[in-house]
């Protein structure tokens, strides 16, 4: 990969990177620490992709399993917490007041999924993937996507009702 | 209210900073990538992990950066193992330990060690081994090749098992937020070469590192843990199982 077209993919994915690493845990600070590593492998990986789409895979599978080594990592002997204020401004940013409520609402069930059911969810209702695409990508049996995303929208529609189709 | 526009709606405003960006792009005259001082400091503190506690002088290996990929997580021993040879081990990592420690999982991480300026000095895979017992803290084991300008190490003590020397380590880490002022105490501490001071946490937070490392057959060995109540004899009884287990 040369310069220009890791540049390009900084420029396509780092919000999509940013926002996976984010649903695990929850605050910028470990977010852009993980999203930082997966461009170093990106920029360090030297097998050239076929295309835009296992580009896009590789990044998804290598941003889910450096936040799983980071809940390793022995440098963090306790889980992360989330960033109550982060949240907050992320939610904040909009003009109308039941606005702010929804969309916090809705955050705040959302970052009370396990984090194996938040991904899932970012996948399928953000970037609209399939349950076999979802499966594809993260290499885990189309069954156990399944039931990860059933088992969200349970919990999701208990606290969220009737909002949740 | 509707989930599924709010959610999108949300995703849409979760960005991250600009100075990420700007850091992670290649200005072609620069031609690197600058890592935050965490980034750097944590690999410099990775770095002393790898190679045990070792100090690196100008125009040696001053930082490691190290990565897995997708396809380097390791889950059965019998797998480790054949990795570890890859690697270039004529030991075999043990299965268990006779203290009750046993093989969690495994990855291979590929890295490179890095002068002063940031030129790669030496490319290289290793093999990151987890071991386990109850609620103890995890036991990591890593193998790579040795390379000859790893600096001078600082050990608190050292025993021959065998015809191996091996090296008893423990450091001290305090890590601290950006901004953080260093104390006199602070000062003192750090003419200690065993105690070391990373930036970038977000708050303080001291941690004790200690293990052993020792170099066989051009294969360095690096066997550690935080916060361990684990004596030297004990560390050194775990070293002589790995280096009689081939």
């Amino acid at each position: 990969m040369n310069v220009t077209e890791y540049n390009s993919c900084v420029d396509k994915y780092l919000k999509m990177v940013y926002r996976i690493s984010f649903h695990y845990f929850g605050n910028r600070e470990d977010a852009e620490d993980v999203s930082q590593d997966v461009f170093l492998k990106l920029y360090s990986h030297n097998t050239k992709f076929e295309s835009e789409e296992e580009l896009k895979a590789w990044l998804i599978r290598v941003t889910t399993n450096t936040c799983h080594s980071y809940f390793r990592n022995p440098f963090r002997k306790r889980k992360t917490e989330i960033d109550e204020k982060e949240i907050e401004n992320i939610v904040g940013s909009s003009s109308s007041e039941q606005e702010i409520i929804n969309r916090k609402v809705v955050m705040d069930a959302v970052m009370s999924l396990p984090e194996r059911y938040r991904i899932v969810v970012y996948l399928y209702y953000y970037e609209e993937y399939s349950i076999c695409q979802i499966s594809n990508t993260l290499n885990i049996k189309e069954t156990t996507i399944q039931t990860r995303l059933s088992r969200a929208r349970e919990k999701l529609k208990s606290v969220l009702k009737d909002c949740f189709p | 209210m509707k989930f599924t526009e709010t959610y999108k709606d949300i995703m849409s405003d979760l960005q991250p900073s600009p100075e990420l960006q700007d850091r992670l792009q290649i200005r072609q005259e620069a031609k690197s990538m600058r890592f935050t001082k965490k980034k750097a400091l944590i690999v410099a503190a990775a770095a002393c992990m790898l190679v045990g506690t070792t100090v690196f002088a100008s125009g040696k290996i001053a930082s490691y950066r190290s990565w897995s990929g997708p396809n380097d997580e390791i889950a059965s021993y019998e797998d480790a193992v054949s990795k570890s040879g890859e690697v270039g081990s004529t030991l075999t990592i043990p299965e268990a330990f006779s203290n009750g420690y046993t093989y969690d999982s495994a990855n291979t991480m590929g890295f490179q060690g890095l002068d002063e300026n940031g030129n790669v000095i030496v490319n290289g895979t290793e093999l990151c081994a987890r071991y386990v017992k109850d609620s103890m803290p995890e036991i990591s084991l890593f193998v790579n090749k040795s390379y000859e300008d790893e600096g001078e190490i600082y050990s608190v003590d050292e025993r021959v098992i065998g015809d191996t020397t091996v090296y008893l380590n423990e450091t001290t880490y305090k890590f601290v937020p950006e901004g953080y002022e260093i104390t006199k105490e602070d000062e003192e501490n750090m003419k200690d070469p065993h105690f070391e001071m990373s930036y970038g946490s977000s708050e303080v937070e001291i941690k004790n590192n200690s293990g052993i490392s020792f170099n066989k057959d051009g294969i360095h060995y690096n066997m550690f843990a935080w916060d361990s109540d684990m004596t030297a004899d004990e560390w050194y009884e775990m070293a002589a199982e790995l280096i009689s287990n081939n």
